[in-house]
């Protein structure tokens, strides 16, 4: 019950092709929380039934342990950011950001200060009489997060809003998000296409991938114990590598020049998993770690790393080597690659 | 000198629009009894003697209570059919949005005695309801016309965003909705009331002796005598068609007009 929101069996289609599936979700209070997936998987499906835009077929959704499922949007404790911020170009800023008070019975001069505070709390004082039109997109930006916060709702839903800003001022917008949320201690819902924007915002984060919740967790959680196929390739660069059940209950991959002898491995098709920085790339083998004998097919630098290409037993493994590593390897060179069996994990899914 | 060609066919063009207007704004103030242009001397008597004739006056207050009751009756009907057919989707959407534009491309006449035919089944015939329905009827598409390619998907996120802020529908509607199709509105009426006061196909079927409209009187009156009296009355009608759109741009600016929304 203390959940700000959750929700249970969620299910929404669209013509009779699933949109959402039995989505289960809670967010705690002043929690951050990406919903993060590839363009067609649900994420905004998901919010928008938050919000009250569309109703789902089954399960409920609670807002402070108040049923809202079959609440109308205008009678939901919640405000959303719109991707396209959704001013309304015929009101100044200070109308739009005093319409939610208004609207709610709040009274005229009361309203004023709250508009003021609002744009204070966005850095846009003194910009209340300008209309939308005669702002830029990262000012409109900051009107419609003030829009949604001088209500102060229970919890935020934001509509990938920072996709519109060149990538120079969305780093800049996401720390400023980041440090409001933190100062008023609203519960965000974030939806992103952006790993890397979950990743630096997020206390959590939501994976989804056609209607269905992969995985919830922190980034690096999800990074490093990733449940399923999709949540490994999704969340950083992964080799993902076919595995092949034995006999003996043992799973060969590479050909079997790994073999790993699993107990208690999930039933179905498998995939390994091996992140590019787990694999050393030497001309020695490397005490405690099991060598493989590969050929280095390509070198990409990519400024801080690089990116290095290895052919092993007919199958190309991506290894990310730092800058000194890299002396002596050049293309078409016998090389060993190290790895540990422990970095290497089995996952449900399809390789 | 391509430039150069456009702008004399264009001027040609525009001279040719004019020229009636001005023909017959000039033959209107003619001193002789038959048309003349230019004008022989100029008098307001033919204005005088249409003004001192109790059925032009007459005809006159029909025809402007009926284009503005037709007007406001097409906005009150086109603005939520307009609303129903961008925003929701139901069986004979499609169908209810093209019977609502099909006297666009209806012949009046047609559509007239079709009217007049239903019209006496039901009693209502030749009285100011029963021009009223069928003004609304050929008027209404020029409301829906300008008003539906407002409604955009842009638009109905702005709705949403009211609704979002706590807004009740009918409270969106008039806050946020209404004044985003304004331009629409406002160019859909003014083309509307237009149509309306100059229509002479439809209003003819259901006017008598007694109630005419301006258009009607006019085209009887041709059809057995010219003299400047109808130069004068196509004056007014002109000069009241030009007065309305100045009063529209006192009160609300023409500039929605040509206005490019964002």
């Amino acid at each position: 019950m203390s959940s700000i929101l959750a929700i249970d069996g969620l299910s929404k289609h669209f013509g009779g092709q699933p949109a959402l599936t039995a989505i289960e979700l809670a967010v705690e209070q002043g929690e951050f929380i990406a919903l993060l997936g590839p363009s067609g998987c649900g994420k905004t499906t998901l919010l928008r039934c938050i919000a009250g835009f569309l109703a789902p077929e089954a399960g409920t959704i609670r807002l402070a342990g108040e049923d809202v499922t079959r609440l109308p949007p205008y009678r939901r404790p919640l405000n959303t950011v719109f991707q396209n911020y959704a001013l309304f170009p015929h009101m100044s800023v200070a109308e739009n950001v005093g319409y939610g008070p208004r609207r709610q019975g709040v009274a005229k001069d009361e309203t004023v200060k709250r508009t003021v505070e609002a744009l204070e709390l966005v850095g846009l004082a003194g910009f209340g009489a300008r209309l939308p039109a005669q702002l830029s997109g990262g000012q409109q930006q900051r009107v419609a997060l003030a829009r949604a916060i001088v209500n102060r709702p229970k919890l935020l839903l934001l509509d990938e809003p920072l996709s519109a800003l060149d990538l120079k001022l969305r780093k800049k917008v996401q720390g400023e998000l980041k440090q409001i949320q933190h100062r008023l201690g609203i519960a965000f819902l974030f939806v992103t296409h952006d790993q890397e924007e979950a990743l630096t915002m997020a206390d959590r984060i939501v994976l989804m991938n056609r209607g269905r919740i992969e995985q919830i967790g922190r980034g690096q959680d999800i990074y490093a114990q990733p449940a399923t196929r999709f949540a490994a390739d999704f969340i950083g660069d992964a080799n993902l590598l076919v595995v092949e059940r034995r006999g003996d209950g043992s799973f060969a991959l590479l050909d079997g020049a790994i073999t790993l002898p699993v107990a208690n491995a999930p039933q179905g098709e498998l995939t390994g998993v091996l992140r590019p920085e787990d694999i050393l790339v030497t001309a020695e083998p490397v005490p405690g770690r099991l060598a493989l004998p590969a050929v280095v097919s390509e070198i990409v630098h990519v400024g801080s790393h690089a990116s290095v290409a290895l052919a092993i037993s007919g199958t190309t493994l991506a290894a990310r080597l730092a800058p000194s590593a890299l002396a002596g390897l050049s293309v078409g060179r016998p090389v060993l690659a190290n790895i540990r069996l422990a970095d290497l994990r089995l996952v449900p899914g399809d390789a | 000198m391509v430039s150069a060609l456009i702008r004399i066919v264009s001027f040609a063009a525009l001279v040719y629009l004019a020229l009636p207007l001005v023909v017959l704004v000039g033959a209107s103030l003619t001193t002789t009894s038959f048309l003349a242009f230019p004008p022989q001397g100029v008098t307001l008597a033919w204005y005088g003697k249409m003004l001192g004739d109790p059925s032009y006056v007459s005809a006159f207050l029909v025809s402007t209570l009926l284009a503005v009751a037709a007007t406001i009756v097409a906005v009150l009907l086109a603005v939520p059919a307009a609303i129903a057919i961008a925003r929701y989707r139901f069986t004979g959407r499609g169908l209810l949005a093209e019977t609502l534009m099909s006297p666009l491309i209806l012949p009046h006449v047609v559509l007239g005695a079709a009217l007049l035919q239903y019209g006496s089944a039901i009693g209502l015939v030749r009285s100011f309801p029963a021009l009223l329905v069928g003004h609304v009827v050929i008027i209404m598409p020029f409301v829906l016309r300008a008003v539906l390619p407002q409604l955009t998907d842009e638009q109905k996120s702005l709705e949403e965003a009211s609704a979002d802020l706590g807004a009740r529908p009918l409270t969106t509607f008039f806050l946020v909705t209404l004044p985003q199709i304004r331009s629409g509105l406002v160019s859909g009426a003014i083309f509307a009331f237009i149509a309306s006061w100059i229509n002479v196909e439809l209003s003819i079927f259901n006017t008598t002796a007694e109630l005419t409209t301006i258009p009607v009187k006019l085209f009887n009156y041709v059809q057995y005598t010219i003299d400047p009296t109808i130069a004068a009355v196509s004056g007014l009608t002109i000069i009241v068609a030009a007065l309305v759109i100045v009063l529209l741009d006192l009160a609300i600016g023409l500039d929605v007009l040509s206005e490019r929304r964002r």
